[in-house]
């Protein structure tokens, strides 16, 4: 269980796995050198683009990832040393190695910056682009937003491919990650089930344990006869009926359909690819990911918390859960540029801020919105690219500020979604997607 | 008024008679009747607004629709020097003198006299009687535009007007003056932003030669005049015609006049703002021109201007004669007389009345949450079956259902239900209240509903609560609802049925509601003050304390919503808020019950969503609204009493399949609309199928998910099931906060849930208990379609049925299994039809 400062009990259902064997593969380790920085592919049309949406929550510190600060002074540049990366002028932590090798295939941005320093106000904002109204409440409900996330967008504008849900949450729904207004029909579908485990397998997806693939054949027939007899003199007696109704045919479609069981059968990679993203929650998240988007889904969202390090944030950092970040998201990103479809995933990973510049007395780092570092690559955006800067000390950008609404107009404008399209909240009152932001131009 | 108009329009003459056309197809009918009628009788175009709408109307056809002819007859002013007019019958003076405008029709033309008088050559056009709603109609204080609380593009506006001194500011000297050029009006900013002449990210507004420019230039260039001080304040608005009866696909033009305290009316059509509440019925646009859509159905027009509304009733009947009341069913009670009338509006006949055991399903998920045993069931169809065969005619056994609904009601699962229903609303939380608080709430929300407490005590009790939040369980509603502002907000729409919160920041974009309202009520809350104790907390009301207005730092007296304040200071102002509420003449509490109840048994409240009261959301059948809460008041707020009432209706036992008539209603009551159980009932309703109870950890054995009296009560299993199936979180006041939405995940689980199995296949349960006593093939299939459906198979089902428990090699209980599965996986299961 995490558990953030703010005393918010999330109800986790699965835990961080202990890491696994660091596989490192010899393409990874010749690949990046001088791989020089890639333009995104302009051949895939915006709306067939796909999305995974990592968050950190807890609120990553940007001094011990992407926005070292080695001269600034010891109580604030902590312990981390800076190695460069397969980008020219970008220095990552010592503790991402493979992913210093892998940085061609992403972007950064130095310079997000926000005020909100709640946990919630500002995972809210940073996950759907609009900071949280004065009625917004911290609660352990999820998802609590009361502004859509872009999944819930995304599925709204696009639907669903065939046989596979088009927004699937791993391992569990964000806490940020819902519909909002835009209505349950518009919820992910959620794993709350450990890929890691050696019995995964996703909820409700097969028949009951007892029941054979061939009884539960006989029983949709069976019901498909009892349903039958009601559904003449129902027939459009209510919209929520026909609602019932085409879930019933999808999931139908979803049980039976050959895509989705094996997009789902994580068991079927190697364990090579297995290995090399990681045995931990995290990293066979992400490759969960990848396999659901290869499969048709359109936006992945997978949830990793720990981040919230008030203490011992050097010791976590190393032992933990950066490991966990370099084996995952570069496996990810090598193994979506090599199947060709990085042009068509977007990647996106933030936290709800970054942390303080000083150390605290309890070798941890507090909360600090003013500035945080966010990966974002893929899916239309331009790789290779660093972002705006932080000062000397790291705690406010000065170059190119990036606001939640930027970031998140930047990946609408990307997927290609209208973000100033108006949406209505159940008081009636209209309110843009995203309000008065233009997208980051330097990365599309 | 019609008449009235009628009357005046016959006295018009002389008449001219044309070729008969399509509008007015009654051929040989007698001339005074085929004339079509002008409204209004008399135009009286009187400056500095020298303009009004005509509506023209067809006399009515053998359908029973009023056609509008406003944009089909030919209109002249006699004398053109006095008064001009357009095709669409817009007339505006130009010179003081009186002449007639002569409208020609298809059948025939009337006259209409018209006057002109006030008109000055030195008249300057005014900010808020002229300028504003310019603003209004062309959408620039809307919300998403320069209304928004922070503006667009450094130009901010009062959203929807309800701030004219700080809108003329920000038009005339905000950045300088810069978007006014007194000078040179026409390079104004806020004209060439408006047109479009320079890039507007809100587009083109309104076009060079159109009226909006000509004024807001005119009045530029005059100066930009804020207001004259003898303008008389805006009274009320009226709309033309108030109801009409009309075909799908005709336009009808509506006239919106402004009726000020000086006696003065202005046609403000051009200005108002329009919208309606049915879309499928009908669309009406900028000018107040409704277009009746294909739907049959009723719907509200409501026009808006300078904070007023006006609302106007269209029905659009189906295309066929007529029907005679004598055609529908006799009404067992008031509520079957309010809705046949609105159905004989609209020529909608009801469903046939719900078969026996679809009746009994739905009235004891409705009324009590459970549904009813096997034993039940066939008890009830054969009390019906007797009654069916003593009768003749109308052979529905109302008098059976009625003496089950009074069993129902007298059952504690009526208490557990019903306390779930306001434990959601008044939001018991253990996270916010604790365990002992949040159970002491709910212990005194079910006691009193076991005992039938009248909701207006119930109210009194609640809002008046004080002392410890242990001893009284009332007194946690102050714990969760810890602010005035939060206390005014819920107590609003929980009780009033009216969403102010919109009213904490800004006036209420479609409504008169205003922060002096929203902060009247505070005021009541402003006094409270909580200490915590061990385990909760001891409320008071404190001798002193105010609510300050946000703007004006003035102390702000309680005021019941909508009314004046109340002279005197009570020791606790609570109680005048009680008094207030509970008083028989409160004009929202008995409304809101009566409404919520409605929605609960009929899926659709007549206001809807049921607690959003508000002039621009009127009731599909307010008749019945009035029927509905009269009784309450009548009945002194019992509300086992009305439940009995509507239960018992026709209304309420009609079927949800529909006949030729009534396909597409989903708004008037002619059938059952069929409702998804809600979280907790569908549990208990599975456990109750399979006839395998809850487990429920942490709980009483016995407990079932509708008594679970927290909603944060963390279960292995049923939490997740409770959320997949929409229960709420209880953050909100709102029903809506509880979804009824079907979602993929919810299917997956009732197909593949491996709990679910297990009550199926348990070892005490249903279906290995009838095996045990040695049950046949056909006694185990009615028994199964008994405690799921409620009814026996039709000989359909029985034949897929036995077919499955006669397939080779088929297993006696497992094959029972996979029958019970396969209907607790339909609809009709999930479903309360």
């Amino acid at each position: 269980m995490f558990r953030t400062c703010d005393g918010v009990n999330r109800r986790d259902v699965v835990r961080a796995g202990v890491l696994g064997p660091m596989g490192l593969g010899l393409a990874e380790l010749f690949a990046a050198r001088d791989a020089s920085a890639k333009s995104p592919g302009g051949t895939v049309p915006p709306a067939e683009r796909n999305c995974i949406f990592i968050f950190l929550a807890g609120g990553p510190s940007q001094y011990e990832t992407f926005d070292l600060k080695p001269n600034a002074a010891a109580e604030i540049r902590g312990e981390f040393k800076p190695i460069p990366s397969s980008i020219s002028g970008l220095d990552v932590a010592e503790h991402l190695p493979k992913l210093a090798k892998s940085a061609h295939r992403m972007s950064i941005i130095r310079s997000l910056t926000h005020t909100n320093a709640g946990h919630g106000g500002g995972a809210h904002y940073m996950c759907t682009g609009k900071h949280p109204t004065p009625l917004f409440k911290e609660t352990t409900t999820r998802p609590n937003n009361e502004h859509p996330f872009p999944g819930a967008v995304v599925t709204r504008e696009r639907g669903a491919r065939k046989g596979i849900p088009p927004f699937v949450s791993l391992p569990m729904l964000l806490t940020y990650g819902g519909p909002a207004f835009l209505g349950p029909e518009y919820m992910p579908f959620v794993i709350e089930s450990d890929p890691a485990s050696p019995g995964f397998s996703v909820r409700d997806l097969a028949a009951a344990p007892g029941v054979g693939e061939s009884r539960a054949a006989a029983r949709r027939t069976l019901r498909g006869v009892f349903e039958e007899e009601n559904k003449a003199a129902l027939k459009k007696a209510s919209s929520r009926v026909e609602a019932l109704n085409t879930f019933y045919q999808k999931a139908f479609d979803l049980v039976t359909s050959p895509a989705a069981r094996s997009a789902f059968d994580i068991h079927r990679e190697s364990t090579a690819v297995r290995d090399s993203y990681g045995r931990h929650t995290f990293g066979q998240s992400l490759l969960m990911g990848r396999r659901l988007i290869e499969a048709g889904c359109r936006f992945v969202s997978i949830d990793h918390g720990g981040w919230d390090n008030h203490t011992t944030i050097f010791q976590t950092l190393k032992d933990d859960l950066l490991p966990q970040v370099d084996s995952g998201l570069t496996s990810l990103l090598k193994d979506l540029d090599e199947r060709g479809m990085l042009d068509s995933t977007m990647v996106v990973v933030m936290g709800e801020f970054g942390r303080t510049s000083r150390v605290n007395k309890d070798a941890g780092r507090d909360h600090w919105p003013q500035s945080q570092s966010v990966v974002i690559t893929g899916g239309g955006i331009k790789r290779g690219q660093v972002i705006g800067s932080t000062d000397a000390s790291g705690e406010y950008p000065v170059e190119r500020p990036v606001s939640p609404e930027e970031l998140m107009a930047t990946i609408y404008t990307a997927l290609g979604v209208d973000y100033q399209q108006i949406v209505y909240t159940p008081l009636g009152r209209p309110v843009p997607i995203v309000a008065d932001a233009s997208p980051v131009q330097e990365l599309l | 008024m019609r008449i009235a108009l009628h009357q005046a329009v016959l006295a018009v003459a002389p008449l001219m008679l044309c070729t008969p056309g399509s509008a007015a197809p009654q051929a040989g009918a007698a001339p005074s009747v085929r004339k079509p009628t002008v409204y209004p009788a008399q135009l009286k175009l009187v400056a500095p607004d020298p303009t009004r709408q005509v509506a023209v109307t067809a006399p009515p056809t053998a359908l029973g629709v009023e056609p509008d002819l406003t944009a089909a007859v030919r209109y002249r002013v006699l004398d053109p020097t006095v008064a001009e007019v357009t095709a669409q019958g817009l007339v505006r003076g130009l010179r003081n003198g009186a002449t007639t405008l002569e409208v020609q029709g298809p059948t025939g033309a009337v006259r209409v006299p018209v006057s002109v008088s006030g008109l000055r050559p030195d008249r300057a056009y005014q900010f808020a009687s002229d300028i504003m709603p310019i603003l209004s109609r062309s959408g620039c204080n809307s919300g998403p535009c320069h209304g928004k609380a922070e503006g667009q593009g450094g130009f901010r506006l009062s959203v929807f007007a309800y701030n004219p001194d700080a809108d003329f500011q920000a038009l005339t000297a905000d950045r300088r003056g810069r978007r006014v050029n007194l000078m040179e009006p026409a390079r104004s900013l806020v004209l060439l932003k408006a047109t479009g002449r320079i890039p507007h990210a809100g587009g083109i507004r309104f076009r060079e030669k159109s009226e909006s420019y000509r004024i807001l230039s005119d009045w530029i260039a005059a100066g930009c005049p804020q207001d004259s001080a003898h303008t008389a304040p805006l009274q009320r608005l009226s709309i033309w015609p108030p109801s009409r009866t009309a075909a799908s696909g005709a336009r009808h033009q509506v006239v919106v006049t402004a009726h000020y305290a000086d006696g003065s009316t202005r046609d403000v059509t051009r200005w108002a703002r329009y919208g309606t509440n049915n879309p499928g019925v009908a669309s009406v646009d900028e000018n107040g021109v409704v277009l009746l859509e294909k739907q049959v159905g009723e719907a509200a027009v409501m026009a808006q201007y300078d904070g007023k509304v006006a609302a106007s009733r269209f029905a659009v009947p189906r295309s066929t004669p007529p029907v005679a009341m004598a055609a529908y069913p006799t009404p067992q009670n008031f509520i079957d007389r309010a809705v046949w009338q609105k159905l004989q509006r609209l020529r909608i006949l009801p469903s046939d009345a719900a078969a026996d055991g679809r009746f009994l399903r739905r009235v004891f998920v409705d009324t009590i949450g459970v549904l009813p045993t096997p034993d039940e069931a066939r008890q009830f169809l054969a009390e019906c079956d007797a009654e069916r065969s003593r009768k003749t005619g109308d052979r529905t056994p109302f008098e059976t259902r009625a003496k089950w609904v009074d069993k129902l009601l007298d059952r504690p699962e009526y208490a557990d239900l019903w306390a779930l229903k306001w434990s959601d609303i008044l939001r018991v939380n253990k996270e916010k209240l604790g365990a002992k608080g949040a159970h002491a709430f709910y212990s005194w929300i079910r006691e009193s509903i076991a005992a039938n407490v009248p909701f207006d005590q119930f109210v009194r009790t609640l809002v008046t609560a004080s002392g410890s939040s242990e001893v009284n369980g009332a007194v946690n509603y102050f714990r969760v609802v810890d602010k005035p502002e939060a206390a005014a907000s819920a107590m609003s729409q929980v009780l009033l049925g009216v969403r102010i919160e919109c009213a904490q920041c800004h006036h209420h974009p479609f409504e008169k509601w205003s922060q002096e309202d929203f902060y009247g009520l505070t005021a009541y809350f402003a006094r409270l003050q909580q200490k915590g104790i061990s385990g909760g907390a001891f409320l008071a009301s404190a001798p002193s304390g105010e609510t300050v207005h946000p703007k004006t730092k003035q102390p702000v007296a309680p005021r019941p919503l909508g009314e004046q304040p109340v002279a005197g200071e009570a020791e606790d102002r609570r109680t005048a808020l009680a008094d207030w509420l509970c008083s028989p003449r409160n004009p929202f509490l008995s409304k809101m019950l009566a409404n919520r109840l409605w929605a609960h048994f009929m899926g659709r409240g007549l206001v809807e969503p049921v607690d959003d009261f508000r002039d621009t959301n009127p009731p599909s059948n307010p008749e019945l609204l009035r029927g509905l809460s009269q009784y309450l008041v009548d009945q002194k707020f019992d509300v086992k009493k009305l439940i009995r009432t509507i239960v018992t209706s026709r209304a309420y036992q009609l079927d949800s399949v529909p006949n030729a008539t009534n396909r597409t209603d989903e708004q008037n009551y002619s059938r059952a609309y069929p409702r998804r159980m809600s979280a907790e009932v569908l549990m208990d309703s599975i456990a109750s199928a399979t006839g395998a109870p809850l487990q429920l950890p942490g709980l009483p054995r016995g407990t079932r998910a509708v008594q679970i009296w927290d909603s944060e009560w963390y279960l292995p299993w049923q939490s997740y099931f409770l959320a997949a199936f929409g229960r709420p979180a209880r953050t909100s006041p709102c029903e809506c906060e509880r979804s009824q939405e079907p979602t993929i995940a919810q299917v997956l689980h009732l197909m593949n849930a491996p709990e679910i199995q297990a009550q199926l296949s348990s070892r005490t349960g249903r279906i290995r208990a009838q095996a045990a006593a040695g049950a046949s093939r056909d006694r185990m299939i009615e028994e199964i379609f008994l405690a799921a459906y409620s009814r026996r198979p039709t000989a359909r089902e029985k034949a897929a049925a036995l077919k499955t428990m006669q397939a080779p090699g088929a297993d006696f209980v497992d094959s029972a299994e996979d029958i019970l599965w396969a209907l607790m996986n339909t609809v009709e299961f999930v479903f309360v039809q």
